[in-house]
């Protein structure tokens, strides 16, 4: 997703990640993968809940995280598009999003 | 059967079969920190797999080899080695093909979203972020698992 933000902000799009992980796991995940986008913090996984995305039980510790999912949200803040994984091996390709862009128009 | 006896296989299979164990754990670790650098060999591991099945093959019929050898403590280590490069050969197929199906169905709280909620959170610089603060913009959230 980084390589596309170019691209991405070109065509008016912000990028804003969530996870559980905490403000200083999200800031080295960010520096060594050279992310540019924020990387939003969400411990208590309030927001993951705000959004029906929590998975019980899915990190290694037994804890809970956030289901990969992706919305794309319109300048009225109507969500116009989303992608729900069901393989979370298998990441968002950029071109989808791009489609998804193409069809809002 | 005698040891020393005209053992069967040719000799990099009969000798060298318990290589194919370190094999095994090299192909697992070229998985995770080499072949994942490319997405579509990362979405659809094949080369990784069939590697992974040659090398398999390899350990399972070398340790065929070396327990038709005879001795009890060349048996015991064809045994051991050979259950311990079936269980690492068997990591990648179950990553690959059960881990990372464990995923939730949707929500019904997710499907029906029309409006995204907003949120205030915590970046990784330490800001205070609100998606209310990108309106009249596009947004894209992504959400990730983030470290287990």
């Amino acid at each position: 997703m980084q390589l596309n933000l170019a691209e991405l902000r070109k065509r008016g799009v912000e990028v804003l990640a969530i996870s559980g992980d905490s403000p200083e796991e999200s800031r080295k995940m960010a520096e060594s993968a050279g992310i540019e986008f924020p990387l939003l913090s969400d411990p208590d996984l309030t927001v993951v809940d705000l959004y029906g995305l929590r998975h019980d039980g899915a990190s290694i510790d037994g804890s809970s995280a956030a289901r990969p999912a992706t919305f794309l949200i319109d300048e009225q803040g109507a969500v116009r598009w989303k992608e729900l994984t069901e393989n979370w091996r298998i990441r968002l390709r950029p071109e989808r999003v791009f489609e998804a862009l193409d069809d809002l128009g | 059967m005698s040891e020393g006896a005209t053992a069967p296989g040719p000799w990099w299979l009969r000798n060298g079969w318990w290589l194919g164990v370190p094999f095994a754990v090299a192909n697992l670790i070229a998985y995770f920190t080499f072949f994942v650098k490319w997405p579509d060999l990362r979405d659809h591991p094949w080369p990784s797999l069939l590697i992974g099945l040659l090398i398999l093959t390899w350990i399972v019929v070398g340790a065929g080899l070396a327990w038709k050898q005879g001795a009890w403590l060349r048996r015991l280590g064809a045994l051991a080695l050979g259950a311990f490069g079936l269980l690492v050969s068997l990591l990648l197929p179950f990553y690959v093909f059960g881990l990372s199906y464990q995923v939730p169905e949707p929500t019904a709280t997710t499907e029906a979203l029309t409006v995204a909620p907003d949120f205030t959170l915590t970046d990784d610089q330490g800001a205070s972020r609100s998606l209310s603060e990108f309106r009249g913009k596009k947004v894209l959230i992504v959400f990730y698992r983030g470290w287990w």
